[in-house]
């Protein structure tokens, strides 16, 4: 167990891995043996709220696979449920969201959390999340803000010019009543985001069982498609829920089609996301046995445009800024080239004075651009 | 909460829409339409309560409907349920259900009968 040395409290991270994995079909069911000491067993509590994992760590804890005695069982129980009164405020926030945007006639699909939470898992208290992801199409983008910030919303972010995101950019956070909402125009920042066929995200749907609206997600094949974007390309390492979230649509649930999510991927120029998430998954769980995806995925050699595309995300200096230069080369047609590179380098005042002035990002850019033609 | 009086117990009552989760032994519960930002959590029979209120019914219903669940006599069950009603009308998790009110004594209620 590796430890903590400002405190000597054992990392949580070896533990929480095997909560995560807890309850996948063939992966062995112990979690531990023994109960921990109280300082360890409150540090992987805390872990578990942060990391989301409560739900598993209560699943454990009640099948006996996770020792624990009475009072460590009580302090994570009160931690799941204040983890899950957390997640009724989000999806009533996002039910009243789907509200507005239905009455200005916005169509919308529900991304990620509450839409995996229902639709993916057998309870929906096994996925837990801290925000509301909402997919919108780029001609409604400016509407869908304006609708949340007439409700009190406020915009998190500048954009670097005006309409700038609604033509390239992921998409952007708002805070209503101290809850996120992230509103999307495509799954993530930088080439990946570009490459996504936005409208093929709105044909068909499933509808999410919660009363209220009509709430609607992505239908199975891009649901698990924009899980494995979130493995492969949301943080540096790989995190615990994401990777869950792929295993159990692998796993659990059947309808992913392989050759569908394939044939997408590679329309999408998204391969290599495909494949670095189901390696992930597979490697971090210690899954056994072969899946089709699996095996799909060993065999699958990258293109050139998705080997540099991903560098931008999984480098050791990722940031926004190497996502949106590697961006340019998934920009189609020389206009939208000079508009997206445009809006990057000379962005609008108020956007470079938040950054450090005009001359402090031109600096950064030019470094941020050298740097990875260096690795190139 | 609403006193208990005759009215109360003749009022037939609906689940409103919430979004909820179920925790071991219980349920945690969210108005979409209600004001407050904290969570109504039902353990044991108030849990039960509640879902049977899934289905549309007066507080000597929901009674009647338990008494079979817990093998203990409908009129004993009633306290219960009456307080858990109150609560959970007090949290906007309820709301008086639109149709006739119950008569004060309905053997033949469909909605008691199991499915």
């Amino acid at each position: 167990v590796s430890t903590n040395s400002a405190t000597l409290v054992p990392s949580p991270a070896p533990l929480l891995g095997r909560v995560a994995r807890f309850g996948l079909p063939g992966v062995a069911p112990e979690v531990t043996e023994r109960p921990l000491r109280d300082v360890a067993f409150d540090a992987l509590v805390d872990e578990a709220v942060e990391q989301h994992l409560t739900g598993h760590l209560l699943a454990a804890l009640g099948e006996g696979a996770f020792a624990a005695d009475a009072d460590q069982a009580a302090r994570a129980e009160v931690a799941h449920i204040a983890a899950l009164a957390g997640d009724l405020l989000l999806e009533r926030l996002l039910v009243r969201t789907s509200r507005r945007f239905a009455g200005a006639g916005i169509e919308h699909r529900v991304l990620k959390g509450p839409a995996f939470a229902h639709t993916v898992y057998a309870d929906p208290a096994l996925r837990s999340f801290g925000d509301i992801d909402v997919l919108v199409r780029a001609e409604d983008y400016d509407d869908a803000i304006a609708s949340l910030v007439a409700c009190g919303g406020e915009v998190r972010y500048e954009e670097p010019r005006p309409r700038f995101t609604k033509r390239f950019g992921k998409g952007v956070c708002v805070v209503v009543d101290d809850l996120e909402i992230d509103v999307h125009r495509t799954f993530v920042a930088g080439p990946f985001g570009m490459t996504v066929d936005l409208e093929e995200l709105f044909t068909g749907s499933v509808q999410l069982p919660l009363p209220g609206a009509d709430l609607r997600a992505l239908i199975p094949e891009r649901q698990f498609l924009h899980a494995c974007y979130h493995v492969a390309l949301g943080s540096l390492t790989p995190r615990w829920v994401p990777m869950r979230d792929v295993a159990e649509m692998l796993l659990h649930r059947d309808g992913v089609d392989l050759e569908d999510v394939v044939s997408v991927a590679a329309r999408w120029r998204a391969g290599i996301v495909v494949q670095r998430a189901v390696l992930c998954t597979w490697d971090a769980f210690d899954l056994p046995g072969t899946h089709p995806f699996q095996e799909w995925a060993r065999r699958y050699r990258p293109t050139a445009f998705e080997r540099r595309a991903l560098a931008a995300y999984i480098a050791p200096n990722r940031s926004y800024a190497t996502q949106a230069i590697a961006g340019l080369h998934a920009v189609r047609g020389v206009r939208a080239k000079c508009a997206y590179a445009g809006a990057l380098l000379i962005p609008s005042r108020e956007y470079a004075r938040e950054r450090g002035g005009y001359v402090g990002r031109l600096r950064r850019g030019v470094a941020t651009a050298r740097s990875m033609r260096a690795r190139q | 909460v609403r006193p208990h009086d005759a009215d109360t117990d003749r009022t037939r009552w609906s689940q409103a829409p919430v979004v909820a989760r179920r925790v071991h032994d219980g349920v945690l519960l969210l108005p979409i339409d209600g004001e407050s930002d904290e969570p109504t959590l039902c353990f044991g029979t108030g849990a039960a309560i509640w879902d049977a209120l899934a289905v549309p019914g007066s507080v000597d219903d929901v009674a009647r409907r338990l008494s079979r669940t817990f093998a203990a006599p409908a009129d004993e069950i009633a306290a219960d349920v009456r307080r858990t009603v109150a609560l959970l009308e007090a949290a906007c998790t309820l709301h008086e259900h639109e149709g006739s009110p119950a008569a004060p004594s309905s053997p033949t209620d469909p909605a008691a009968e199991p499915a």
